[in-house]
């Protein structure tokens, strides 16, 4: 299925450095349109007020983890409440993937990742969610 | 804790003495009390030779030098590597630019390459995060080294520091890069130099 490459996306990592690689794998696979937070809560409120078609965003950021972030979104009675929410993240322990799973995370990509798996995880969550 | 060489490991011997002492006390009324302030002054001895061990290997340094040493060259090597990541992006964003004005087999030769640069500078991210898991770690075994210390009654108080070492055939001891802030610039390293022309 062929992806809208102009997707709205919004990209979470407290690392400046991570943010920018992804976004320019995101960039080099043709995506076009992304936002970028530096943790959950930035990224919460970028999500309250703006509608976002897919967020990726890394675990391990403070004040609130990619997990808090994942809970708030799927707990929340808004119209962001099921928003694909994939997981990019260094945590490859099996509790760490199957908490994530629990709370309702989308996929999960570990670090290091190629391109090739970014576009592969897109694909896969954006055609479960079309 | 290893024993010093040629040493055995003196909180056997203070166990033994302990549990010797307590045995007379409860099952020989009338043990004389000049054996037991032996024995007891033996124990006293073995403490004594525990301390001076404790100072030999300069607990001070552990916790007040060497660990906070290390955490800071630990927390410049995430900056350096975070300062290189930065600019290898920069470099591949330009070269990015440029690739889009040549015809479209070159472009996507150098876009393929670029893209492999970009996966691999996640190095960056996963390199900070180990670093930070050894800070931790460094900073445990610290309070762990200071609560030791308070427990053996160890202060510091007097001890001497630790003799400023020399390299191979006596020249200065080679250090690596320094920190930023005690380090010298390569004009510092000039101005020093020109001191000695004529």
């Amino acid at each position: 299925m062929a992806l809208n490459k102009d997707m709205s996306i919004l990209v979470v990592d407290d690392q400046q450095s991570m943010r920018r690689i992804i976004i320019n794998l995101l960039r080099q696979i043709g995506f076009t349109n992304f936002s970028e937070a530096a943790d959950g809560e930035n990224a919460l409120s970028q999500i309250k007020t703006k509608h976002f078609e897919l967020v990726l965003s890394d675990w391990h950021m403070e004040p609130m983890t990619g997990i808090d972030l994942l809970r708030t979104i799927r707990a929340s009675n808004e119209n962001y409440k099921n928003v694909p929410v994939i997981l990019i993240t260094a945590e490859e322990k099996v509790e760490n993937i199957l908490a994530a799973k629990q709370a309702g995370v989308n996929n999960y990509i570990k670090k290091p990742f190629s391109a090739e798996v970014l576009k592969g995880k897109i694909t896969t969550v954006m055609g479960d969610t079309i | 804790m290893t024993s010093p060489p040629g040493k055995t490991y003196e909180r056997d011997k203070v166990i033994k003495i302990i549990g010797s002492v307590i045995d007379k006390v409860e099952k020989e009324a009338h043990y004389p009390r000049d054996l037991i302030s032996q024995e007891l002054w033996a124990l006293h001895q073995a403490i004594e030779e525990a301390r001076a061990d404790v100072s030999s290997i300069r607990p001070k340094d552990i916790g007040g030098k060497d660990i906070p040493s290390a955490t800071d060259q630990l927390d410049a090597i995430t900056d350096s590597v975070g300062q290189a990541t930065s600019g290898i992006m920069d470099g591949c964003e330009k070269i990015s630019q440029v690739a889009e004005t040549l015809d479209d087999e070159k472009q996507n030769e150098i876009l393929m390459q670029v893209t492999n640069i970009y996966e691999h500078c996640t190095f960056h991210d996963l390199t900070t995060q180990r670093i930070n898991k050894i800070i931790t770690t460094l900073k445990n075994i610290e309070t762990k080294v200071n609560g030791l210390m308070e427990v053996i009654g160890h202060h510091h108080e007097g001890e001497e520091e630790a003799p400023v070492q020399e390299g191979h055939n006596g020249d200065p001891l080679l250090n690596g890069p320094q920190m930023p802030d005690d380090a010298m610039s390569q004009e510092d390293i000039d101005r020093l130099l020109s001191e000695f022309d004529d």
